[in-house]
C-alpha cells in the first residue's frame, strides 16, 4: 500500500471530490437542459472520468461530461 | 450557449456584489456563467469553477456552491428550478450564513501491517483479514473523533468519511464560523504519531450545500458533532 501520495495531490483530490460530488443540486440531480429538454446528469460517470482528468491532459482533452438521453 | 450554475446566494448579496449575469427568484439569486456548449469540461474548467465560486463566497455572506457542472439551457429553465426549490435553498443559505468549510485529511504515516495467513485455512484467513480491517476502521474512527474533539467548540456541522482511500484514515468536512477559521486550522495542524494532518480551506461550503443525501457513503458524526448539533439547537443535518 502506498502511503506516499504527495500532499498536493491529496489536496486536489479532496477539492475535486467536493466540486464533483457535493454542492447544491437544485432538483436532486444535476440537470442539463438543452433545447428545452431536461436531461438527467450521470454523476457517477462524471466522477470516474473527472478523477482521471486530474492528471495533466495528454493530447486532446477527454470529455468528463456525460448526458443521458 | 448554455448557463453554467456557479452558486446561489441571497439576492441582496448578489445585487450588492455581482458584476456578472444573475438569475433571480423570490429573494435568492443564481450566479451563472455563459458557456459555449454542454460538453467537454476539463480539469481546468473545474478549477476555474472553484475560483469563481470562491470569489462569490468571499463577496456574499451566504453562498451555496453548485455541483460542477450544473447546466441550464436558458434563464427560464433555471428560474423554474429556483422556484421549485426556493424554500429549501433559503434553509440551506441560512445554515451556511457567515460560515466556511474546512477540509481535514488524516494521512496514514504507517502502512497497514501485512497478514501472515498463507498457512491458515481459507475460513481462518478470511476472519483474520476481517479483524485487521475492523481494527483499521476503528483506529480511523478514533482519529476522526480526536480531530473533532480538538475543535468541538467551533464545529457547527461536520461530515466524516473513514478510509476513503488506502492512504487516508479519515476525511472530514467541518462547517465553522468564518471568524474561527484561523484558530480551527491551527489547532488541527498539530501532528500525531500515526497520521499526518492536512488542513484545506477555508472553502465555500460545498459539503454543506445539498443536504445529507449528497454523501451517501459518508458515516455518522462523532461525539463532538453530536454536541455541536445540540448546541446549535439540533438544526444541523449532520450525518
Amino acid at each position: 500500500m502506498s502511503i506516499a501520495a504527495p500532499d498536493d495531490e491529496l489536496s486536489l483530490l479532496e477539492l475535486a471530490d467536493r466540486l464533483l460530488n457535493r454542492g447544491v443540486v437544485i432538483t436532486g440531480e444535476a440537470i442539463v437542459s438543452v433545447g428545452g429538454v431536461d436531461l438527467i446528469y450521470l454523476g457517477l460517470n462524471l466522477v470516474l472520468t473527472a478523477v482521471e482528468n486530474l492528471h495533466p491532459r495528454h493530447g486532446a482533452a477527454s470529455s468528463s461530461h456525460h448526458v443521458s438521453d | 450557449m448554455a448557463l453554467l450554475l456557479r452558486a446561489i446566494t441571497f439576492l441582496t448579496d448578489a445585487e450588492r456584489a455581482s458584476s456578472g449575469p444573475l438569475v433571480a427568484h423570490a429573494g435568492i439569486a443564481a450566479w451563472v456563467a455563459e458557456v459555449e456548449e454542454a460538453s467537454g469540461f476539463t480539469r481546468e474548467d473545474m478549477l476555474a469553477h472553484h475560483a469563481a465560486v470562491t470569489e462569490i463566497f468571499e463577496r456574499a455572506e451566504a453562498c451555496l456552491p453548485a455541483r460542477f457542472p450544473t447546466l441550464f439551457g436558458d434563464a427560464d429553465a433555471l428560474q423554474k428550478q429556483l422556484a421549485a426549490s426556493a424554500d429549501d435553498l433559503v434553509r440551506q443559505l441560512e445554515h451556511v450564513r457567515g460560515r466556511a468549510e474546512i477540509g481535514v485529511t488524516a494521512v496514514w504515516t504507517t502502512p497497514e501491517e501485512p497478514l501472515e495467513t498463507n498457512a491458515a485455512p481459507p475460513g481462518t484467513r478470511y476472519l483474520l483479514q476481517r479483524a485487521v480491517s475492523w481494527r483499521r476502521r476503528a483506529l480511523a474512527a478514533d482519529i476522526a473523533d480526536t480531530l473533532e474533539h480538538e475543535v468541538a467548540m467551533h464545529i457547527i456541522d461536520v461530515r466524516r468519511h473513514l478510509l476513503p482511500r488506502p492512504e487516508v484514515a479519515a476525511s472530514l468536512a467541518l462547517l465553522v464560523e468564518r471568524s474561527a477559521v484561523a484558530e480551527v486550522s491551527g489547532r488541527l495542524r498539530r501532528s500525531r504519531a500515526d497520521v499526518r494532518i492536512l488542513v484545506h480551506g477555508p472553502w465555500p461550503p460545498y459539503t454543506f450545500a445539498g443536504g445529507r443525501a449528497e454523501l451517501a457513503d459518508g458515516r455518522g458524526t462523532g461525539a463532538a458533532a453530536t454536541r455541536a448539533s445540540t448546541r446549535s439547537g439540533g438544526a444541523t443535518d449532520s450525518y
